[in-house]
């Protein structure tokens, strides 16, 4: 007979993320946890090209040159795409520590959805001729 | 005393993610969104630093994305290690980490500031 489950082992083994049987808070989760690892790395790494300049002007101005290549672009794109709904769900989050909307969370991650997709959609006017140009 | 600074810690993280919200958005306007964005040149940038408000977007946004992004990844990794002393040596790795480039930071901006 196996040893019962430790209540960590329970909540991943109970996982089942077959999209129909996820409930919204989840997503909205899951893509905050996702968007914010990736904007930390890109913080990290941002910071590491940005002190370029400690090796002379002329580094500086070479490596942001480089940066203008398409998939930096790309990258870019679905950066402030991440930015954009983390800042959102953020907002959402702050509102539910305070008691406000809690019981329109869904509504509210949907709106959040919404207007990141609007966002993508302005930022990819602004990307697309450094991405496809 | 740990739950009293749990409390600071995440008042911290709301904090910095209103801060956040106004510096970062700042940032990304003034960069690619604005009508003519910013010119992403050594000689741009420097004219840039220049002005007091630019400068001090820039400072609050190393400060408030460093703590809001390490403290976030301390979260992340706390939920897969649980345990004290795995918890104290995320918190410390944590620490290190943002300590090292918050002083990268400033020694980065800090030629651009006095050029």
């Amino acid at each position: 007979m196996s040893k019962p489950a430790t209540s960590r082992e329970l909540r991943y083994a109970d996982l089942d993320l077959w999209p129909t049987k996820v409930k919204v808070g989840f997503w909205a989760w899951l893509l905050h946890r996702i968007t914010g690892l990736a904007i930390i790395l890109y913080l990290l790494m941002h910071l590491v090209v940005i002190s370029s300049v400690l090796w002379g002007t002329g580094s500086f101005d070479a490596v942001m040159a480089f940066l203008k290549r398409p998939w930096f672009a790309a990258g870019e794109l679905l950066l402030v795409t991440a930015v954009i709904y983390h800042g959102l769900n953020g907002l959402r989050i702050i509102l539910f520590d305070l008691g406000v909307g809690v019981r329109h969370q869904k509504a509210l991650f949907w709106g959040a959805f919404l207007l990141t997709l609007a966002g993508f959609g302005w930022a990819l006017t602004i990307f697309w001729p450094h991405i496809f140009g | 005393m740990n739950g009293a600074k749990g409390v600071w810690g995440w008042l911290g993280q709301r904090l910095t993610a209103v801060g956040l919200v106004l510096v970062l958005g700042t940032h990304l306007w003034v960069l690619h969104f604005a009508p003519e964005p910013a010119a992403l040149t050594l000689a741009g940038v420097t004219i840039r630093l220049k002005a007091l408000s630019y400068l001090l977007v820039d400072s609050f946004l190393l400060a408030f994305g460093l703590y809001h992004g390490l403290y976030g990844l301390r979260s992340v990794l706390l939920d897969y290690f649980p345990g004290e002393r795995p918890a104290r040596a995320i918190t410390a790795l944590c620490w290190v980490v943002g300590v090292a480039f918050l002083i990268l930071g400033v020694a980065t901006l800090v030629p651009l500031v006095t050029r």
